[in-house]
């Protein structure tokens, strides 16, 4: 899990109502309302897709 | 169609200024913004601000941010949120694309364009691979979305933003292990530079990076030595281990609508490259289009709040809500703040490129004056 749970200027995350979301055919857990790309970061998923001529990986950026 | 007095487009530190000034002396005033969220950027800047007291110095972003967000609720702006300006048409029409889904077009008297500005990235092999990103991107996730983008971390540019970010990597559990500066010299606040070197991040001056390595996502960059010219000295390459690129290496002004509008631009590198021409009021070279924030030179939040005041307050008086003599004395009032925030070494040299727009805009204006004569 890549959840920054606790922060020094920012405090305690309080949990918010997790959900299950499919990825690929593949359950994950994630946080309601949060954004998608931040949902795949804490599930460790880096890459978003794969490019159309070259099958090179992209994520974020 | 839907009509309004003021269209202010773009919600954040500057556009909610804007219409907060606006509303308060009576104008009717619509607030768009592409995100689904208000404040801009100011909800990722949890550090301290500098300045004045006056200035909020000392207060964090997002705590400005909520500020200028109550405000606004109080004042009953109406803001459309999830809403794209696609367009400027003739007769001050904003093609708005709400929800992604429709179309809705809103005819305004005066504008306000406080767009902000979007990354730069810099090019090398491999920096199109998963784990390369802005600095801003890196600290949305991080201060925003509480996930952390990656654990050994370099930062390539050490201006405000890569100091800043890189503190608050740090902050949210990473490992910086390196920033990289391509100048002989470092570029950020001394405060935000010492907080870093204090952690024990190592600083590499003329230094960038040549590579980034990896199948799926970075697992290393080799980084080089840059001589006077900026040129990659042969030889002195090295490889780090990471699996995070962030890029801090400058914004650029979002100008599209004010090209789309017919704005006229001048060029000025401090500022972040192409930005339109405007006078003392945040008036741009078209009538009725005023810009503020980010849009019209890249500065900090604090400015870009009071660049919105001026666009706000001079934008109301045109609409016959504020006296002209006292827009006037107000916005003498926050050209002093202004100046007083663009003072010592960094702010100097906006300053000086601000009074060159400035000056460009008188030319300008004196020149179509003697055409029509």
């Amino acid at each position: 899990m890549n959840r920054i749970p606790n922060h020094p200027i920012l405090g305690e995350e309080k949990p918010g109502k997790e959900v299950q979301i499919f990825v690929d055919g593949r359950p994950i857990m994630a946080s309601e309302g949060e954004m998608i790309a931040a949902a795949l970061i804490a599930n460790g998923i880096w890459i978003n897709r794969y490019t159309a001529h070259k099958n090179k990986p992209r994520g974020i950026y | 169609m839907i009509e309004t007095e003021l269209a202010i487009v773009g919600a954040g530190p500057a556009g909610l200024s804007a219409a907060i000034e606006a509303r308060r002396a009576g104008a009717e005033v619509l607030l768009i913004d592409e995100n689904s969220r208000p404040g801009g950027q100011l909800f990722k800047q949890i550090h301290k601000f500098f300045g004045s007291r006056s200035h909020k110095a000392g207060t964090r972003g997002m705590n400005i941010g909520t500020e200028l967000l109550r405000e606004s609720k109080e004042l009953g702006i109406q803001t459309w949120l999830n809403g794209e300006v696609c367009g400027i048409e003739e007769g001050h029409k904003l093609w708005v694309v709400r929800d992604r889904s429709r179309s809705e077009i809103v005819k305004a008297k005066k504008i306000i364009l406080s767009t902000g500005a979007t990354e730069n990235a810099v090019p090398f092999p491999g920096w199109e691979l998963p784990g390369v990103m802005g600095a801003g991107a890196a600290q949305t996730m991080i201060n925003v979305n509480r996930v952390l983008p990656g654990k050994k971390v370099i930062m390539l540019g050490s201006g405000n933003v890569g100091v800043i970010v890189a503190y608050q990597l740090l902050q949210a559990g990473a490992e910086v292990v390196a920033i990289l500066e391509a100048a002989p010299k470092l570029g950020g606040y001394g405060v935000h530079t010492a907080k870093v070197s204090r952690a024990g991040v190592p600083f590499y001056v003329s230094h960038t990076i040549k590579q980034a390595f990896g199948t799926d996502h970075v697992e290393a960059v080799e980084i080089v030595k840059l001589d006077d010219s900026f040129k990659k000295v042969p030889g002195t390459e090295r490889t780090l281990e990471v699996d995070t690129v962030c890029l801090a290496t400058g914004l650029t002004p979002l100008t599209e609508l004010a090209w789309l509008a017919g704005c006229k631009f001048c060029y000025v590198p401090v500022l972040g490259g192409h930005l339109p021409i405007h006078d003392d009021k945040m008036h741009s070279t078209q009538p009725d289009i005023f810009i503020a924030g980010d849009i019209s030179g890249i500065e900090e939040a604090s400015t870009a709040m009071e660049e919105g005041k001026l666009a706000g307050i001079n934008a109301a008086c045109e609409l016959g809500y504020i006296a002209p003599e006292e827009a006037e004395v107000r916005s003498r009032e926050i050209w002093d703040s202004l100046n007083s925030l663009r003072s010592g070494y960094f702010g100097q040299k906006r300053r000086d490129s601000k009074v060159s727009i400035l000056q460009k805009s008188e030319e300008l204006i004196s020149y179509f004056k003697a055409m029509i004569i």
